[in-house]
Order: C-alpha cells, then structure tokens, then sequence
C-alpha cells in the first residue's frame, strides 16, 4: 500500500507543477552503460531531466511553415510537404530549455543559439530521441484517445444526448472551459485559480440549470432543425447555447 | 641563414593555450566524439562453401570485428533526411532502409579487420567517409554477413542496444 501511495504522490507532484508551470514539460529517460555507450533502458538506473516548453500551436504553424517544401507529383504538378526529419531538428532548437546533461543551454530571442545547437547536436542520437520521443507523447494523440474523442462526441452531440459519463480529457476540457467562459469570462489560465468550492458549487448550479433546460425542452414541441446541448454536473456542451445542425 | 620570426608567434602561441572558451567547449559527458565507438563482432565458419554466423568462438571459427562510431542527433536527423521520401499514394513519408542502412555505414564505419584475410575487401575513406569503391567491395560480401552487420548495428542506433 505504501508503494500505491508513493506513486500517487508522483504523480499529482507532477500534475501540480505542470499546473503550477504549464508552459514547462519535464521528461525523464533513464540510461544505462551498454559497452561504453550510454543508451536509453527503461530499467536503466542512470536519471537524466529535460525541461522543454509547451508545444503550443503557434510553434507548430511557424515551423511547419518554415519546414514545407514543394514536391513535383506524377501528374506534373505540385504539392506541399513537410520535412517531418528538419521539423525535428527545429524543434530542439525550440523547445529545448534545460537539462541535467552537463552542457549548457544558451538561448537567444527563443532559440537555442547556434554554439549551443552545436554541442546539443552533439549528443548520441538515441539519448536525443528519447527526450523527443517523450516530449512528443505530451501533445500527440494517439489512435485511441482519437476513437474515444470521437465515440464520446457523437454521443454528446446526438439528438437525444444526456451528457456523458466519464467523459475524456478533452470533452471534459471542452465543456467545463466552455462552460466557465461563457458564463463567467473565466479564460483557460485563470480557472486553476479559482477556490474548488467555489468551482464545486458553480458547477452544481450549472447543472441544475442544465436540468432545467432539459424539462423545457421536453415540454416544449421544438424545431427539428436545433439541438440544445447543455451543461451539467456531467460533462456536457456550453450550457444553453443553440447550435444549428447541418 | 637567419630565420625570421614574427614578433608576436610566442606570445599568441601561448595566449591560445589559455583560451578559456577553448577550454570550456572541450567535449564533456555524453557528447559523441570520435572515440565514442562500438565494435561488431561476428564469428563465422564455412560450411558447405559458405559463411555461416556462429553465436560465438569454437573450432575453425573466425572472428570478424567491424568498429563503428555512434551517431549523434545532428548527424542522426542529416541521414534520416537524405533517406526519406513522400510516398504519394500512402500519403506519408517513408524511409528507404536500405538507403539509410548504406548511409550508415558509409559514414559511420571506423574500421574492419576483413582485409586481413581477403585484400580485396579494404575500407578506404575520403574526408571520413567510405568511397563508393569500399562500398562496392563491402556488398561483396555474402548478404548473411551484411544483413548480420545491419542488424547488430541498428540494434545500438534504433534500438538502443
């Protein structure tokens, strides 16, 4: 049982300084000597911390942008690409804040400089990967959480929807920001902030509302062109909010 | 005959030496340097006219080592550029393995010790790497060896060891 507690209290460790720095991601790969090399193990007993910023979606435009090239297709036309290996590179250059690695991280305008890239390059290729590996699994999503995402919205947004039990991260993000902005204009970066009671007994209110808004809907004879998605003690759309369907 | 000397050669000589920058910028732990090295070791007898790998030493079992340098991000990001393509009908990229595989060993391929038992199969390298020539020589070898190499050297580059 001690061990079940320990890992709990990683775990919300780590949750609370992403939500206390949530512009940093920490990753962590452990290493281990494999004939003088060291490489990536999961068992290895050799620690080693990188911090990158947030992967925002701003980072992602630009350097897509800047990674695009132009590719002639069999039918003699052109297409655009992206230089998935660059865009790599790019990112490193990035993102990369800090490390427990002995070599210093120098950064310019929200770059690494040039000198420093030379050294940072410099690492064994796997070691890199796997802090990238890492990194990249805090923003992509997987082909699971996309077939959730997705089983859950077309339940939340059917005709004759309840909300939905266990809602995922990001209906769950979905409604409760949406939820919050509408009715109080309380953005993404100021809810954390708020007294759980106060977030506790606004989202009571919300759902009673959201209740209300069912019961009127039920008695009344509505357009078959609308749909009210609303908002509640389980997750649902923006509260009250009317969305034509198409 | 008198030599000529600059003035200033013994005082920048030892200014050099002290250059802090110099010093700092030495490579430290984890950075890939030519020394970082890693050897293939392939035990082979022939049965039948034909090489076969064995898993270890034993009688009328040759030793092959191949030394390889590791591959650091940079460099890592440069191979994998020149060996992946668009593939417009699946509509991503791919990479050619075999090209990378080639790359790898052209620029990454320290030393062999085939050439002590065959003259024809010499590494000769131009600017770090391998000349197209040695390649040729290299892919003389029985696939079963190459395939051997590719797959023990990968497993340190892709699959961490």
């Amino acid at each position: 049982m001690k061990f079940m507690s320990i890992t709990a209290e990683d775990i919300a460790r780590r949750e609370m300084q992403l939500l206390e720095s949530p512009d940093r991601v920490p990753v962590t790969v452990n290493l281990r000597l494999h004939n003088g090399l060291l490489l990536p193990d999961e068992n290895g007993d050799i620690e080693e911390t990188a911090i990158f910023k947030v992967w925002t979606f701003g980072d992602n435009k630009v350097i897509e942008e800047a990674c695009k090239y132009q590719l002639k297709r069999e039918d003699g036309k052109w297409s655009e690409q992206i230089d998935v290996n660059e865009m790599r590179r790019l990112m490193v250059k990035r993102s990369l804040l800090g490390w427990s690695i002995p070599i210093p991280i120098k950064r310019e305008n929200g770059w690494m400089t040039r000198d420093c890239y030379e050294r940072v390059g410099a690492i064994p290729a796997p070691v890199m990967e796997s802090f990238i590996w890492g990194f990249e699994k805090t923003f992509m999503i997987t082909e699971d959480e996309q077939n959730l995402i997705n089983r859950q919205c077309s339940i939340l947004f059917s005709k004759s929807s309840r909300g939905v039990a266990d809602a995922c991260e990001a209906v769950s993000l979905f409604c409760t920001y949406g939820n919050f902005s509408e009715k109080f204009g309380i953005s993404r970066q100021n809810l954390p902030e708020i007294p759980f009671k106060e977030y506790q007994m606004l989202r009571m209110v919300m759902g009673k509302e959201g209740d209300a808004v069912k019961r009127e809907r039920s008695s009344k004879d509505h357009h078959a062109n609308t749909k009210i998605a609303t908002g509640g003690s389980r997750a649902r759309a923006s509260s009250g909010k009317k969305i034509a369907l198409r | 005959m008198p030599v000529v000397e600059s003035r200033n050669s013994s005082r920048i000589k030892k200014n050099s030496k002290n250059r802090i920058d110099e010093q700092l910028m030495e490579p430290g732990d984890y950075e890939v340097t030519p020394d970082t090295t890693f050897k293939i070791e392939i035990y082979l007898k022939l049965t039948d006219k034909r090489w076969v790998i064995q898993s270890g030493p034993g009688k009328d079992v040759r030793k092959e080592v191949v030394t390889m340098r590791m591959w650091n991000y940079d460099e890592m990001v440069d191979l994998r550029k020149k060996s992946t393509s668009y593939d417009m009908n699946k509509r991503m990229h791919v990479v050619d393995h075999d090209v990378l595989n080639r790359i790898k060993a052209q620029k990454l391929f320290v030393s062999w010790t085939f050439q002590d038992k065959n003259s024809r199969i010499v590494l000769h390298k131009v600017n770090g790497v391998m000349t197209d020539e040695s390649w040729n020589k290299f892919t003389k070898l029985s696939p079963n060896i190459i395939k051997y190499i590719f797959d023990k050297m990968n497993e340190i580059y892709e699959y961490n060891g």
